[in-house]
């Protein structure tokens, strides 16, 4: 790329490491900012570098927040005796856009994958034991992706909490409302029907 | 389902080529190492997005180019028209897309245009070690049915991901049972499952084969084909009790050698000619036969469960074979659909039929006879 400027290359490159992110669509990208006013591109930067300096764990449920403990472990009005497992932050954004859910969260920080050496004590495991011994949490629901890596570890959690008779749900699978039959994946509707309820 | 034409571009030894088929018999006929098998090769990648010959489609690449191109048009059981193209390219990998869509999931794709290959190159399917026999039951079952195939590709996963606890604890020499569990699990939940539907399909394929093959042959043997799984059990039922008891037993032993010792991925299938294993005791002629037969044998299972008729492609077809062989198989295949013939040499009967079309490879030249 002789033909681009060493600061134009330096974006592109940077953009392009970030997932989902190939180097037309970077380029793309950096064309588009050199459109903008100096002033839209500074707010951007400075919304990025801000939320880089502000976004922590949370101490308790290890979402991302700027205020420890989060807003969702420290509202009153949340049920404190159910908390959802997930594993990433944006999980709990999705689960939170539904606005149904009113337990706590609990985020592992990804799922068991001995290939790429995460094992349990990678994950934000003992934490949550620690959370189910201490607090007064009746449910846990288990909301791990359905892939090989999101049901070992539904199961080795259940294995754990099991013991502390604490009532255990792992969320359905199925097909996603507003979408017709024919237009789910065979793999959906099949686990779709594996999973029926009784009417 | 046929075939009605295909494009190869820098595709193994074809540079540019344009080939339009008959939707009945392809004879496709030339000297060695003239691109007859490349041929037979693109047709099945283009239906199956894999090779029959090799795991890294990116060795189809032709010398010193970037990338292959396979274009095919289909003509459906409606009547309707299906575009296909792969593109595999060095730098970005494998690509298909169907009517101009690109497919994500290879998964959804396999399937869809089902085919079938008999080739001299899985002589090793009645001769060779088992996971021969494993991928030629499990491409099947993968083209007829769906859940098979996402049982298989999580199993692998999860064999994967076990195979890493195990390692990992040789090399450290201590292992925390406790990773290990929750694969267990989900390897007898998810084995069993492609146990179940193994046991069920090699029976029909057995059923079918064993009449294939006494149609070919004139001496009265009876072949058979029969699933041998890694566990033994007597009632389908029971696997999930039985895995789980085995992976007990043999716990240790996993730990020390460092690999899955238990489960389907150590599944075998037997071919047994009057009672005998024709590994051990079949003759060159009867492997060959046995071979063809198969390939007839999952072209009639696919045809009966997906309702559609199958490409077939027979790799080589005369070699080996004496003339009362040579001429019944000849007459079975004259029965099915869309088949795919390379042979070294051209036989006459087949090419007077004008439904037919006979083709001459010469280099990576196709010319139409």
């Amino acid at each position: 790329m002789v033909y681009l400027s060493k600061s134009l290359q330096q974006a592109v490159e940077e953009l392009s490491k970030l997932p989902g992110i190939g180097r037309k669509s970077a380029q793309r990208i950096v064309f588009y900012l050199l459109k903008l006013s100096t002033e839209d591109v500074t707010a951007l930067a400075d919304a990025l570098i801000n939320v880089k300096q502000k976004a922590k764990y949370c101490s308790i449920c290890f979402n991302i927040t700027e205020t420890d403990p989060c807003p969702i472990c420290t509202a009153s009005h949340r049920d404190r005796s159910v908390i959802c497992v997930v594993e990433e932050a944006n999980d709990v954004a999705a689960l939170e856009k539904s606005g149904e859910y009113k337990g706590l969260y609990h985020v592992l920080g990804g799922s068991l994958s001995p290939l790429d050496g995460i094992g349990p004590d990678d994950l934000k495991i003992k934490e949550l034991l620690l959370r189910l011994q201490e607090d007064v949490v009746t449910e846990v629901i288990l909301a791990n992706n359905p892939d090989a890596e999101g049901e070992a570890t539904a199961l080795y959690l259940t294995k754990l909490i099991k013991p502390l008779a604490i009532e255990i749900s792992r969320i359905a699978r199925g097909i996603p409302v507003g979408t017709d039959l024919e237009y789910a994946d065979e793999i959906t509707l099949l686990k779709a029907i594996e999973g029926r309820t009784k009417l | 389902m046929k075939l009605i034409s295909i494009e190869l571009s820098d595709f193994r030894n074809y540079d540019k080529q344009e080939i339009i088929f008959s939707p009945n018999k392809n004879f496709i006929i030339g000297k060695n190492a003239q691109g007859k098998t490349n041929l037979l090769e693109s047709i099945y990648l283009l239906c199956l997005s894999k090779s029959f010959r090799t795991s890294k489609e990116k060795e189809a690449i032709a010398f010193s180019k970037e990338q292959f191109i396979i274009k095919g048009v289909f003509e459906l059981d409606i009547g309707i028209h299906q575009k296909v193209v792969l593109i595999c390219s060095k730098s970005n990998g494998k690509q298909i897309s169907v009517n101009r869509k690109s497919v994500s999931r290879m998964a959804d794709f396999i399937g869809s245009l089902p085919v079938v290959i008999s080739s001299p190159e899985e002589y090793e399917l009645t001769n060779g070690p088992p996971p021969h026999r494993r991928r030629l039951v499990d491409i099947l079952l993968s083209q007829i049915n769906k859940r098979y195939i996402h049982s298989l590709i999580e199993y692998q996963r999860i064999i994967k991901q076990k195979s890493a606890i195990l390692q990992k604890g040789k090399l450290h020499g201590k292992i925390n049972i406790k990773e290990i569990e929750p694969w267990n699990e989900r390897l007898i939940e998810v084995g069993a499952k492609i146990i179940e539907q193994r046991d069920i399909f090699s029976k029909e394929l057995s059923t079918i084969l064993t009449s294939v093959y006494s149609n070919l042959i004139i001496n009265g043997e009876k072949l058979e084909f029969y699933y041998q799984p890694d566990l033994e059990y007597e009632n389908i039922d029971d696997i999930k009790e039985k895995i789980a008891t085995k992976l007990n037993q043999l716990l240790k032993k996993e730990q020390q050698r460092g690999i899955c010792l238990v489960g389907p991925h150590r599944d075998d299938y037997i071919f047994k000619i009057n009672g005998k294993n024709l590994k051990k005791f079949g003759s060159r002629g009867q492997h060959k036969t046995v071979l063809i037969s198969l390939a007839i044998a999952e072209y009639q299972l696919i045809k009966n469960i997906l309702n559609t008729e199958p490409i077939l492609l027979i790799d080589d077809l005369y070699s080996e074979l004496d003339s009362d062989r040579e001429q019944k198989i000849t007459q079975t295949i004259d029965q099915l659909g869309q088949v795919f013939i390379t042979s070294t040499v051209a036989n006459q009967q087949n090419m007077s039929d004008n439904k037919n079309i006979c083709f001459t490879v010469n280099n990576g030249i196709v010319q139409k006879n």
